[in-house]
């Protein structure tokens, strides 16, 4: 009786250990396949980055190209057609008076396509910085009379990589031709606020706004999208606000580091 | 000691069956089933218990396997659906339906050749051994749906508790037949030690649910 007790005390706890066991396994497999999809999700992130990486390069190296052909090409045939201007003027000084408003123009035409030249080459944002590009391409809108740009700021020396201000250069420069092109806005206003933590770039234009999801259903949405992605790729946190007939705001941050609790 | 251990499975089954009630409001049907069996074992066990002092007090001979035996079908079937209604897919509900079957056709088999005054240990020992695959699969699936601890899924614990009892009734029950005849003695002895002990750890398990259902309602109102 003993034996048949012992047995059936032993199965009983075979299939309550196995039950345990499979319970662990269960648990196991939800574990691994968590770890794949996020192994998974990763690997799509990082190629959706690297992707984008890529064509950021391409862009930038398509808007090098062209300020350089703008730069060294028009700019040469600009100078080109003054130098003939004030042959003409010299030669023929009766003349001269006509030339005036032409030489004007050509003077601004000129001025336009050199600070075009130089926002669109990344070099010069190397140079300058963040801070100076986004104040000369404020200049060069300026100078368009469409719409005005005012630019403030508040900051110490702020820790961003070159090509997170590139990028941020970019958002700039796209957010500024929305507002010209699209929301016909008067003021464009630029506030950058920068420590050495933190980092905040406001733009606000007082256009005519839109919808969102009319945007977004739209096949035309990806000038917004690009925003959005681009702040991704700095390391920014994008958010926008907008309404029908009240303007747009965009709102730029970066995420301070946390201070690691390791000692 | 038999005394105190039956006792001891009445105050837990009264228990859970308190706790029951303050969950019941926010159960999904699943629950609902499961306390609506807590509160079947709760009248059985009640109604064996007066059905026993009836036949003591009018010296009769204590029998009350046929009282078991409607019980073993009515807390099958309670929790067969209950299992029907818990797993989505069809193919599933339809294996749940066929198993349900294969019980009912085993009990009315059995009965209908035993007679109902004996207890059915081969419709019983069916029952486990399908409900054991059952409550795998359900336990498979709920671990697939949510990955978080035993202790704090209402699903994973109410399962678990249910299969560690018919998984571990089987090889009990299995041999109740040879042991009835060949010893009493020992087939009592290993009732307590093994059947109480599994029920003890399914209607805590059980019951803990039920807790975790009314801490987390009550969780959200006070947030909302």
């Amino acid at each position: 009786m003993t034996a048949i007790i012992l047995a059936i005390v032993t199965a009983t706890l075979m299939i309550l250990l196995l039950i345990v066991g499979i319970a662990f396994s269960f648990s196991l497999v939800k574990r691994q396949k968590e770890k794949q999809i996020m192994e998974l999700t990763e690997t799509k992130l990082n190629f959706e980055k690297e992707i984008r990486q890529v064509e950021t390069e391409v862009s930038e190296q398509v808007m090098s190209h062209v300020a350089s052909e703008l730069h060294d090409n028009i700019g040469q045939m600009l100078t080109a057609m003054h130098i003939q201007i004030e042959n003409q003027t010299l030669d023929h000084p009766e003349t001269e008076e006509s030339y005036v408003p032409i030489k004007k123009y050509l003077t601004n035409v000129t001025q336009q396509i050199r600070l075009l030249s130089k926002s669109l080459n990344n070099d010069f944002i190397e140079q300058k910085g963040l801070v100076g590009a986004i104040e000369i391409e404020a200049d060069r809108l300026n100078a368009l009379n469409r719409f005005h740009v005012t630019v403030t700021k508040k900051m110490e020396d702020f820790d961003l990589q070159k090509d997170q201000e590139l990028m941020i250069f970019r958002i700039f420069q796209e957010i500024s031709q929305n507002a010209l092109k699209h929301a016909r806005a008067k003021n464009l206003f630029v506030n950058i606020l920068g420590n050495s933590v933190n980092f905040e770039l406001e733009i606000k234009d007082d256009g005519v706004g839109f919808d969102t999801e009319e945007i977004r259903a739209k096949s035309d949405g990806s000038g917004l999208t690009n925003i959005v992605k681009r702040a991704s790729l700095a390391g920014l946190d994008c958010e926008f606000k907008t309404k029908k007939g009240e303007g747009t705001s965009y709102k730029f941050t970066k995420k301070p580091i946390m201070p690691s609790k390791k000692k | 000691m038999q005394q105190f251990f039956h006792h001891l499975f009445h105050i837990l089954l009264l228990l859970v069956f308190l706790i029951g009630i303050l969950s019941l409001k926010k159960s999904s049907i699943f629950f609902k089933l499961i306390f609506f069996q807590v509160v079947y074992t709760c009248l059985t066990t009640v109604v064996a218990i007066l059905y026993k002092k009836y036949q003591i007090d009018h010296g009769m001979v204590v029998n009350n396997m046929w009282l078991g035996n409607i019980n073993l079908f009515i807390e099958l079937s309670i929790i067969f659906y209950a299992f029907r209604i818990y797993l989505k897919e069809s193919w599933i509900k339809k294996s749940v339906t066929i198993a349900y079957l294969i019980f009912v056709s085993v009990y009315a088999l059995t009965g209908w050749q035993q007679g109902f005054w004996v207890i059915l240990n081969y419709a019983d020992l069916t029952s486990c051994f399908l409900m054991t695959l059952i409550l795998v699969y359900a336990y498979f699936i709920v671990s697939q749906e949510k990955n978080i601890s035993i202790w704090k899924s209402p699903e994973k614990l109410a399962i678990m508790g249910m299969l560690i009892y018919f998984a571990g009734s089987i090889p009990f029950i299995a041999m109740w037949d040879y042991l009835i005849t060949n010893s009493p003695k020992v087939l009592a002895l290993l009732y307590v030690g093994i059947n109480y002990t599994i029920a003890y750890i399914r209607y805590i398990f059980v019951g803990i649910a039920f807790w975790l259902i009314y801490k987390n309602a009550k969780k959200q109102i006070i947030s909302s």
